[in-house]
């Protein structure tokens, strides 16, 4: 009979629902608010190692037109951490189309770039990845 | 003090706003400390690859073509068809240093060996078998003389005691196991009996107590009423006894009026021996399952001692068709006895019998010691072989004993000479080194020896096996004319297999080479061996690296670049710091001219030569 009514009480008591929403409400939004603080950390912190490790070598350059059109092919190898998909090849400084490349750990493959050049000229060759890190040098053509 | 700290605890603790921030201000420290912790040891990481790059130094000192490969050598000692061996190894054949090894023309010749063998009388195999014959090597095949004359004296051997007790023999075999000292030929049985109330029919035996087979049987006689010793005798032929062996004398008696005991001794355990059967005109062959008793029956047999004993073997084996201008025969062997006369006789099949003189005939005496018993025979050795090429060899020993002996031979061979022509022939395998050179890449095949002789009349060929034909063959080769040598002086002899060389080299890279004379020369020559060897033509590329850098480094590609072509080609070599090594690719064929050899490492480094 005491149990029943002290139970009664309780609900009845209109003062005990505010602080305990309050209090819910409270630890919801600081759960949010360390949910995003936690997601953009690892977005920021991902994409930083990811430029980070990134490294892009030119193994060789040919001047060639072997394929019965003139065309700087060149030898890239990909000796970073994470794999690498190269965007744009700028050639004496001009941005120059290029096919879609992705390099795995370790990959290693021709990149062609069909550009009619001149025996005997010196071309600047830059390889940029979409990272923003880029491979390049002077190339001569024989 | 104290009073002091726990004064501001509790401060601290009823301040509900100071612990919400120090929450806040912890978890943005721990954000931060991740953020910066990630980037920083991330940065580490690939600081420490850039500075690993920075210190790989690595650098091509020499390019060079690759046509040949190295020259594989003997690895083991030449196999000597005809021909003898006179000094050095093969080992001084590997390399041209002046060391050689020496051989020697022989005539050519044919060993023989026997295949099959009779045994002459009762000789009898103790041990081994014809393949013991085959080689000089201490194993021998051996055999056990049998009595061949007999002593007119008599001796005896079994149980002449009188026992004072016995056992009834009426419908039961009863004996006792005895071990003659010596050969001989048996004569008589003789018991000592009781016949009891009325005669009774007995007779006698002897059975190999080894397998209790029956050897013979004596006379029956009718055995009067009384006590005392009886004889039995046996009918020709008599039965031979061997000495050494264990017999088994039994008596036999036919059921009648009263008993006939056999009287007996107490000896030994299980020498005597009894089993009931029914009287009847033969003992039962073998002996069914006799009882033991350790009793030695008073039976004994009385024989002739052997006076001579003997052995004999006729052995057969095959040959060939082919004109024999020489045989030479030998027989290695000895005897457990002192003085044997041997003789050794090969069947003259022209005359139909075999020799007892001259070719084809030896007699010796032979004792303990090993010998080796030889004739050449030059007149007319293909009387010794049939038109099938069968012979055969008998081979007889006699001795004035009592005594077994046992005949050991270790060896019988037939040497049959071919020809006049003095001949060398040798060979031996050598192996390429396939994960090397495969296949696939390879051109050709070269064959080198450098030689010296000691006359010149005819000329010296190299041929390789064939492992299609399955014979040696100089099909394909630059020269198959021989090379002629100068008297004393070294001489170069190389050839070149430009065309089918595919079928000298075996799936596992070995060539068979055979080296020999032409075979035209009477006179016995001396070859000086400096050099033999083998390699392949390959077409390849041989590059000399040199890592001064201060790690490892892995070259992953490599490059042969010229004015038409940029070709790349994956590698896969290790160098450690400070070391060189060289590099030999022959699956690549360096373009004609002049060509750039470009190596990257798996660190991104590139080195052109």
């Amino acid at each position: 009979m005491v149990d029943k009514r002290r139970l009664l009480r309780l609900f009845m008591d209109k003062r005990a629902i505010t602080p305990v929403l309050s209090n819910l409400l409270l630890m919801v939004v600081a759960v949010a608010a360390m949910s995003i603080a936690a997601a953009t950390t690892y977005v920021i912190t991902t994409n930083l190692r990811e430029t980070m490790g990134e490294r892009l070598i030119i193994e060789d350059v040919w001047f060639n037109n072997a394929s019965g059109t003139s065309q700087i092919s060149i030898y890239l190898r990909n000796i970073g951490k994470v794999p690498i998909r190269i965007s744009t090849v700028y050639i004496n400084h001009t941005r120059w189309p290029a096919p879609t490349t992705e390099l795995g750990l370790g990959d290693h493959g021709w990149l062609n770039i069909t550009y009619n050049w001149a025996p005997n000229s010196l071309y600047h060759l830059d390889v940029v990845t979409t990272r923003g890190n880029h491979a390049g040098g002077y190339y001569k053509a024989p | 003090m104290l009073e002091a700290i726990i004064r501001r605890l509790k401060r601290l603790n009823c301040n509900k706003r100071g612990v919400s921030n120090v929450l806040v201000v912890m978890l943005s420290l721990i954000l931060i400390t991740v953020i910066v912790a990630n980037v920083v040891i991330w940065n580490y990481q690939m600081s420490q690859l850039d500075i690993e790059r920075m210190h790989e130094s690595i650098s091509i000192t020499n390019v060079t073509r690759i046509t040949r490969s190295q020259w594989f050598i003997a690895k083991n000692e030449f196999f000597i068809t005809t021909g003898t061996r006179i000094r050095g190894s093969y080992t001084a054949t590997t390399s041209i240093d002046g060391s050689y090894e020496t051989f020697r023309e022989e005539l050519p010749t044919v060993h023989y060996n026997p295949t099959n063998y009779v045994l002459g009388g009762s000789t009898r195999l103790f041990s081994g078998s014809i393949a013991n014959l085959r080689t000089d090597d201490s194993v021998y095949m051996q055999f056990q003389s049998y009595p061949t004359e007999f002593s007119e004296a008599t001796e005896i051997f079994g149980n002449n005691a009188t026992g004072g007790a016995y056992r009834n023999t009426e419908n039961i075999i009863v004996g006792s196991v005895f071990t003659p000292t010596k050969d001989g030929e048996a004569q008589s049985i003789t018991i000592y009996v009781r016949i009891t109330s009325s005669s009774k029919n007995m007779k006698c035996a002897i059975y190999l107590h080894s397998n209790l087979s029956l050897v013979a049987q004596t006379e029956e006689k009718l055995v009067p009423v009384s006590t005392g010793w009886v004889t039995f005798n046996f009918n020709a032929p008599k039965p031979v006894l061997r000495a050494n062996t264990e017999y088994l004398l039994v008596a036999w008696a036919q059921s009648g009026n009263g008993y006939a005991y056999l009287y007996y001794t107490s000896v030994q355990q299980n020498q005597g021996h009894y089993v009931s059967s029914n009287y009847a005109g033969g003992f039962p062959n073998p002996l069914p399952n006799p009882n033991h008793e350790n009793r030695a029956y008073c039976i004994y047999c009385t024989f002739k001692p052997a006076v001579e004993e003997k052995v004999e073997i006729e052995f057969t084996g095959t040959s060939d068709t082919n004109l024999w201008m020489n045989l030479a025969w030998t027989v290695n062997t000895c005897f457990t006895a002192d003085n044997v006369a041997a003789t050794f006789q090969l069947y003259n099949y022209q005359a139909g019998e075999y020799p007892t003189s001259g070719d084809g005939h030896n007699s010796t005496i032979i004792g303990r010691e090993e010998v080796n018993i030889t004739q050449s025979i030059t007149a007319n050795p293909m009387a010794f072989k049939d038109a099938e090429g069968n012979w055969k060899m008998k081979i007889t020993g006699t001795k004035a004993t009592a005594v077994p002996f046992i005949f050991k031979v270790d060896l019988i061979e037939l040497k049959a000479t071919l020809s006049n022509i003095y001949r060398l022939e040798i060979s031996n395998i050598f192996t390429i080194d396939l994960s090397k050179y495969p296949l696939d890449y390879v051109y050709g095949v070269e064959i080198m020896v450098r030689y010296n002789v000691s006359e010149v009349a005819e000329r010296w060929f190299v041929k390789a096996y064939d492992w299609a034909s399955e014979g040696y063959s100089d099909t394909g080769f630059n020269s198959t004319e021989g090379n002629q040598p100068a008297l004393n002086e070294w001489n170069n002899y190389a050839i070149s297999i430009g065309e089918d060389w595919t079928r000298y080299i075996r799936s596992d890279g070995v060539i068979q080479i055979i080296f020999c004379d032409e075979g035209t020369s009477e006179n016995q020559t001396l070859l000086h061996l400096d050099f033999i060897g083998v390699r392949v033509i390959v077409n390849g590329i041989r590059l000399d690296i040199r890592n001064s850098g201060a790690t490892t480094a892995h070259i992953v590609s490599l490059w042969i670049i010229n004015a038409t072509h940029h070709m790349y080609y994956d590698a896969d070599l290790f160098i450690n710091s400070g070391e060189s090594a060289t590099y030999i690719r022959i699956d690549i064929a360096p373009p004609a001219g002049n060509f750039t050899v470009k190596i990257v490492t798996e660190r991104g480094n590139i080195d052109t030569f």
